[in-house]
Formats: C-alpha cells, sequence, structure tokens
C-alpha cells in the first residue's frame, strides 16, 4: 500500500503551484482591491485647480502682443465647486485647490483660463488631474479566488494523506 | 484504414513494421490533414464558392497552402505504403503471442486468441502471461455472485451505483459553491442554465436547468464515472476522480460559454475547472468514505 502515499503531482507539485498562485493572487488582488476602495479612502477623480493673483496674471500676460487667446470664464459661471474652489485657492498661500465636485470647465482649465472675479482677472489652471487608480474589476475576485486556491495548493500534501489513509481503508489502493 | 493496417499487420503477416516509420507517417498526414483541410475550412467559411472549375483570385494562396497539405497527405501515403509492403519481407518477426500486451488490459480479443493459438501451433510458442492486469473498478475483497459471498453482482452494483449517488450529490453541492460564486463576481452566466432545459425540450428557464444539472450530477456522472474509472487514469479513486472531472469541465466550459473575453474568459475557465475539481473530490472522497464505512461494518459483522 505505500506506493498510494507516494505522488509527485500532490506532494511537490502543487505546493509549488499553490505558492505562484498565492504570489500572482496577492499581485492581483491587493492592487485590485485598492482600485475598489480608492474612492473612499481619497479624493480622486477630482483635480487640483491652481489660480495666480491679478498682479502675476497681469505681469504674464502683459508683454505678449498680441496676447495669448484664453478661454474667459466670468466667476458666476463656473460650478459651485469650481467657485469653492477658486476661492479657497485665492487664500491658500501655494494657490492650489482640489475641486470637489463637478468640474464642468475642466477643458478650459487645462489649457489655461482667465477668470473674472469681482473686476479682476485671475490666471486658473489645472494643476493635477488627481485620477484614480485603474484596474480591471475582475482582478480583486479572482485575485482573492487565487489566494484560496494556492493555499489548497500548499495544504495539498496534508489533505493528500488523508485522502490515502482514507483509500486505504476503503481497501481500493493496491 | 491507417490505423487498422498497422493494428493488424503483426496478425495478418506474423511481421512487424518499422513502427518508427509508422509513427512519422501518422504524424505527417496528421500534419497534412490538419493543413489542408483547416485552410479549405476558413476559406470555405469566408465564401469560397462551391462546385466551380475556378476560384476567384483572393483564394489563390489558401489554394495553393491546402495544396501542399495535399502532397504531404499524398507523401505520408507513399511512405504507408512503402512500409507495409517492405516489412512483408524484411519486418522482424513477431516474436509474442501477445504483440499489443491487450492481455494486461483484458483487451484481448477473439482474433487475437485467434493469433495465440495459431503462433502456439505453428511455432511451439508459450502463450504470453502479463506481469499485472488492470483491476475491475472496485475489487471486492471476497467473491461476489457466490453463496457465502458478499452478495450477488446485481446487489453490489446497485450498491455501489447508490455511493456513487450520493457521492455525486455532494459533489454537485460543492461545485454549485463555485459556480455559484463564478455567476455573483460575473464571469458565468445564469441563463446558459436555461439552455440545459431547452436541450431537453422543455422552456428554456434556469431554474428548470438547475434541477437538471442537479439530477445530471447526482445520477448521470456518477453512473458514468462507474463506468469509466477503471480506463482513466489515476492510482487512487480520488485522482482518477480529478481526471474524470478535468475531462467534463472541457463540456461544460464549451456548453456553457456565452462569449466571455480577457480576464472574464480566464476567470470563466478557472472557476470551471476549479469547480469541477470540487465535483471530482466530493463523489470520490464520498464514495470511497461510504464504502470504508461499509468495509468497517462488515468487517465487524463477520468477526462477531
Amino acid at each position: 500500500m505505500s506506493d498510494g502515499a507516494d505522488s509527485f503531482v500532490f506532494q511537490y507539485l502543487a505546493p509549488f503551484v499553490g505558492v505562484l498562485l498565492v504570489a500572482v493572487g496577492i499581485a492581483g488582488a491587493v492592487p485590485g482591491g485598492y482600485a475598489l476602495i480608492e474612492p473612499d479612502l481619497e479624493n480622486c477623480g477630482n483635480p487640483t485647480i491652481g489660480v495666480e493673483g491679478p498682479e502675476r496674471t497681469a505681469e504674464r500676460f502683459s508683454g505678449a502682443e498680441p496676447g495669448p487667446r484664453l478661454p474667459q470664464v466670468a466667476f458666476e459661471d463656473l460650478s459651485s465647486a469650481e467657485q469653492t474652489a477658486f476661492l479657497t485657492a485665492v487664500d491658500d498661500p501655494v494657490g492650489e485647490q482640489q475641486v470637489v465636485g463637478s468640474v464642468p470647465n475642466a477643458d478650459a482649465f487645462r489649457r489655461g483660463a482667465i477668470v473674472t472675479y469681482e473686476g479682476e482677472q485671475y490666471y486658473v489652471t489645472l494643476v493635477a488631474e488627481n485620477t484614480c487608480f485603474a484596474a480591471a474589476p475582475l482582478q480583486f475576485p479572482l485575485g482573492v479566488f487565487a489566494i484560496a486556491l494556492g493555499f489548497l495548493g500548499v495544504l495539498a500534501p496534508p489533505l493528500y494523506r488523508r485522502l490515502v489513509r482514507l483509500e486505504q481503508r476503503a481497501g481500493r489502493s493496491e | 484504414m491507417i490505423a487498422a493496417s498497422y493494428y493488424w499487420y503483426p496478425l495478418i503477416t506474423g511481421r512487424w513494421y518499422d513502427t518508427r516509420m509508422a509513427r512519422f507517417q501518422a504524424l505527417l498526414i496528421v500534419f497534412g490533414s490538419f493543413v489542408t483541410f483547416m485552410t479549405l475550412l476558413v476559406i470555405g467559411g469566408l465564401g469560397l464558392p462551391r462546385r466551380q472549375a475556378i476560384y476567384p483570385p483572393e483564394y489563390q494562396l489558401a489554394q495553393q497552402i491546402a495544396t501542399v497539405g495535399g502532397y504531404i497527405i499524398g507523401l505520408s501515403a507513399l511512405l504507408w505504403l512503402y512500409n507495409m509492403l517492405v516489412s512483408y519481407w524484411r519486418g522482424t518477426p513477431v516474436t509474442t503471442t501477445d504483440p499489443w500486451g491487450l492481455k494486461a488490459t483484458s483487451q484481448f480479443t477473439r482474433e487475437w486468441q485467434w493469433f495465440e493459438q495459431h503462433m502456439m501451433d505453428k511455432y511451439d510458442m508459450e502463450p504470453t502471461e502479463p506481469e499485472t492486469t488492470r483491476r475491475s473498478y472496485a475489487p471486492e475483497a471476497e467473491p461476489t455472485g457466490l453463496a457465502g459471498g458478499v452478495g450477488t453482482v446485481a446487489q453490489t452494483v446497485s450498491r455501489n451505483a447508490w455511493m456513487a449517488a450520493v457521492g455525486g450529490f455532494v459533489g454537485t453541492v460543492l461545485m454549485s459553491g463555485g459556480l455559484i460564486t463564478a455567476i455573483l463576481i460575473g464571469v458565468l452566466d445564469p441563463v446558459s442554465f436555461g439552455e440545459i432545459a431547452e436541450l431537453v425540450g422543455l422552456p428554456a428557464n434556469p431554474a428548470i436547468g438547475a434541477v437538471l444539472f442537479l439530477v445530471g450530477g447526482t445520477v448521470t456522472w456518477p453512473l458514468l464515472f462507474l463506468a469509466f474509472s477503471d480506463y482513466l487514469p489515476g492510482r487512487l479513486l480520488f485522482e482518477t476522480g480529478l481526471v474524470f472531472a478535468t475531462l467534463i469541465s472541457s463540456g461544460f466550459a464549451i456548453a456553457f460559454y456565452t462569449g466571455q473575453s480577457g480576464l472574464t474568459f480566464i476567470g470563466y475557465l478557472t472557476f470551471v475547472l476549479v469547480s469541477h475539481w470540487a465535483y471530482g473530490i466530493g463523489l470520490t472522497v464520498t464514495f470511497q468514505y461510504l464504502k470504508s464505512d461499509e468495509t468497517l461494518r462488515s468487517r465487524g459483522g463477520g468477526g462477531s
């Protein structure tokens, strides 16, 4: 009956493949899981805008003849999220603030736009896209599955020995 | 025809052909047939008109490839003919009464029995005895069907069938866990279960399909497994069960495929395979558990 208790596949190959599966599973599940929870952890998907004050804006564009043809946007035409971010950025020492909410003027900001606020012009640009980490939706569940399957593979030798004992009790193994 | 000629050549001529050349010839004809007919299949699908003496010029390259394949088939046929003819005079004489080792697998059929008798009569050969013979699927410690044994063959078969059905049910439940998970994460479409119902002429309802799936997993597949387990690889029953499950998973993968691609397709195949392994393990381990239980009871009963 000793021949039944010796199997290359279940005693060596299965644990080896199991370890590989765990490694691949971790590599898939960790970024896949992070992509799922990232929107809850931080405000990804919303860009950060940078606002330059009236003096810097005038200084930047005064020498250019003819001046750059930048989109002109009135403060009142900004969305409420953009307005909030604009005002916060004006008071911010670095002059940057993330927009939390809809950004209908994102394209204008991406190229650089002049926002007119209380009669003065502010140069507004998009300084960071803050894109969310992208991963395939199946990456997390398949990664977890690979880890579980890998653990089964690692546990294959003791399971195999149990099954061999069962077969011997049933009187089939030779 | 070629396979049959190789198989019965020793019986008909009493000589061996060049087996190395025969293997090469077999590979060559498979390759040639593949090149020829796959190419024709593909260009047929692309719209090559049938029954016309000339074909549109855009199919020329493919037709030339198919022609090369045809020549390869012709070459392999010539090799076969050469091997058959030359071996008739130059082949090594057969020195055994069982050239294919058929006795070891209980396939020593009538024509080979005739051959054995012929070799014994003509050359005074001893009948070949194999070192081992394949066991039956559930060898009994005691003879079956005899008075004083453990029961008739019918009783043994029905007992094994009952245990296999219980195993099949356990396996199907385990497998369902995997398939339900696959449905939940979106790699398996439950609608495809409706197609099983359609196959037997019932409405295409996934619930009816699921019931049929359970019946198939409990009755059909376990009985098939009992019938074929002896002819499948694996020293232990659960190994045989894993092989069996792997084989039937290929049919499932084709039947339940609903156009998955990319990562979804990989997930689909993985879940199908692993779910079937769960089925094979559930089926065989339950079977052996019940069998070991029965063995214990019968030993206990015999001893008292």
